[in-house]
């Protein structure tokens, strides 16, 4: 297994993260996540592995959500930053796209844009069009009825009027075409060369997230079974099996994944 | 021609009852009960700080009392309905009965349950053929009931911390992940609702006198929001003058006494043949 290359003063630090829903259902134990400045990184895994939970942690919980952080710590530029509420979260620079309801529906694709727009803000707004050319001539749609795709860039273009300096992605691809996903992971990489700004990018589509991050990380079973350069992760023998689809080129016999299996189980 | 003046000038305080109850409906989806009583209470404050004010300045009091009411419902959401944030919203609903029940006990306390009334100005402005009069207070209203829906309508539609104000209200999770202080919001939403109850209680305590019995204009108010739809700002109007235009025909043209009982039958109506309200969304219906 590959570490992660020793490092002075990361932006992100997540330490031995637990979390816990309604005071039983530890949904996250003991996860550490480290995300460089100007980095993209990715989380893969798949349903209910924990993924979702750990963005949702970093970006906070509001007190009427009944989840709270039982372990662990979050750094964030250097400040600690559990129990801090979303809304001083995202000032601060962690801004998450969520996974559903991502924009205000019943606001137009302007309002949506404009929702946190300043004077000193006009020339990212402007920024923000030149990367999602479709949302200029939807400005005056209501948001809710947008494809799924022009969805997803109106969120990314909401999420970077907050100024972010990390930006985390959860599940970009649900919903969309492949081709649609393809798209938007590279104006995100784009972004990301042009800003500079570092991403924390969770995914099932174990493909689409590799192929623009530099590091991954693979949840499952809300752990941190495995970590590592994302060229070694698409190189590994059991990630390409489990997560990106067909082996070495011939199929293998039930026994075999069934010894897989068990070898997952190990890693926890 | 009288009588739609009348029309005018009673829609106009219904409506600004029940914008109030949408403000804060649509930014917390909380119906608030206690509206009619914090209306009449804004009255007596609006009576009380004449007196004190020097020289019973008029202006003076308006600030004042505008600068109170506001200060109220503030303190009424962090005091009583921030704690019940994330819980059923019909847990909040019984609060607000609750603030309902304290606000009439306090114009007993507080006002020894007086009569009063509130001079915004008597002057006769124009004596119709009829032998009816239309006095200052009439176009006050009206006035001020134009003032403030354009200055809403402006807000919401043309200002970021109104475009925040109705994400708050969609979505306060994503609200909050946008840099926005779901708290704030709804304090100014209770601010603004208490602001418009006192408004309205004013503009009703200039017309008949002012008792504890008073704060049975809140019924109307629901009824108007009710009948316009619960997060409609638009309905808001549409409601009170609707609710309005009822209450004097019958009385007008049937029976006085009738006319208390008119606009429960539109509401029963409205909520068989459009649950939601006129202008109301229905989806907002499952979440009542």
């Amino acid at each position: 297994m590959t570490t992660q290359p020793a490092q002075t003063d990361p932006l992100l630090d997540v330490r031995q993260l637990e979390v816990v829903y309604n005071h039983v259902a530890t949904a996250v134990q003991g996860v550490s996540i480290e995300v460089r400045r100007g980095d993209i990184v990715t989380m893969i895994g798949t349903n209910g592995s924990g993924k979702t939970t750990t963005l949702r942690a970093i970006s906070g919980f509001l007190p009427a959500e009944d989840v709270a952080i039982t372990d662990g710590t979050i750094v964030f530029d250097k400040t600690s930053i559990v129990g801090t509420m979303p809304h001083l979260i995202s000032r601060r620079g962690i801004v998450l796209v969520p996974e559903r309801s991502k924009l205000f529906e019943t606001l137009t694709v302007q309002e949506n844009l404009h929702f946190n727009l300043t004077r000193q803000r006009r020339e990212i707004r402007d920024k923000v069009l030149g990367y999602f050319p479709r949302l200029a001539e939807r400005q005056s749609q209501v948001a809710g009825y947008l494809s799924g795709g022009e969805k997803q860039m109106l969120a990314i273009g909401m999420a970077l009027m907050c100024e972010p300096k990390l930006l985390l992605v959860d599940e970009l691809s649900l919903g969309l075409a492949p081709i649609v996903t393809h798209e938007i992971m590279t104006i995100l990489q784009t972004i990301n060369r042009d800003l500079g700004l570092a991403m924390l990018i969770v995914e099932q589509n174990a493909a689409a997230a590799l192929g623009v991050a530099s590091f991954g990380y693979v949840l499952e079973g809300g752990r941190v079974v495995f970590k590592g350069p994302a060229a070694t992760l698409m190189q590994h023998q059991d990630i390409k099996e489990f997560y990106l689809g067909g082996g070495e080129g011939k199929s293998r016999s039930y026994r075999d994944l069934r010894q897989y299996a068990r070898k997952r189980r190990w890693w926890g | 021609m009288e009588l739609l003046v009348s029309i005018i000038v009673l829609g106009t305080t219904y409506a600004l009852l029940a914008a109030g109850i949408v403000i804060v409906y649509k930014a917390s989806r909380v119906v608030n009960f206690a509206h009619g009583e914090l209306a009449i209470v804004g009255a007596y404050v609006f009576y009380s700080v004449a007196i004190m004010m020097p020289g019973h300045s008029l202006p003076l009091t308006i600030a004042v009392t505008a600068i109170v009411s506001v200060i109220f419902g503030v303190i009424v959401y962090f005091a009583l309905m921030r704690s019940l944030l994330g819980q059923p919203t019909f847990v909040a609903a019984m609060v607000t009965i609750g603030v309902a029940i304290i606000f009439k006990a306090a114009i007993v306390v507080v006002w020894q349950s007086k009569s009063v009334g509130v001079n915004l100005g008597r002057q006769i402005l124009y004596t119709y053929p009829g032998g009816g009069r239309l006095t200052a207070v009439d176009l006050i209203t009206v006035i001020a009931g134009v003032l403030f829906f354009a200055a809403m309508f402006g807000f919401f539609g043309y200002t970021r911390l109104g475009r925040q104000f109705r994400g708050a209200a969609e979505n306060p999770l994503l609200a909050s992940q946008r840099q926005v202080n779901v708290n704030l919001i709804l304090a100014l939403a209770w601010g603004t609702a208490v602001f418009a109850a006192s408004l309205a209680g004013v503009l009703f305590g200039s017309r008949s006198m002012l008792s504890p019995q008073s704060t049975i204009i809140g019924l109307s108010g629901l009824t108007a929001a009710l009948v316009g739809g619960l997060d409609s700002l638009r309905g808001a109007i549409i409601g009170g003058m609707l609710v309005a235009t009822a209450t004097f025909i019958t009385a007008r043209l049937i029976d006085p006494a009738l006319s208390e009982a008119v606009p429960f039958a539109i509401l029963l109506v409205v909520m068989c043949w459009r649950p939601w309200g006129l202008f109301g969304t229905p989806e907002e219906l499952n979440r009542v």
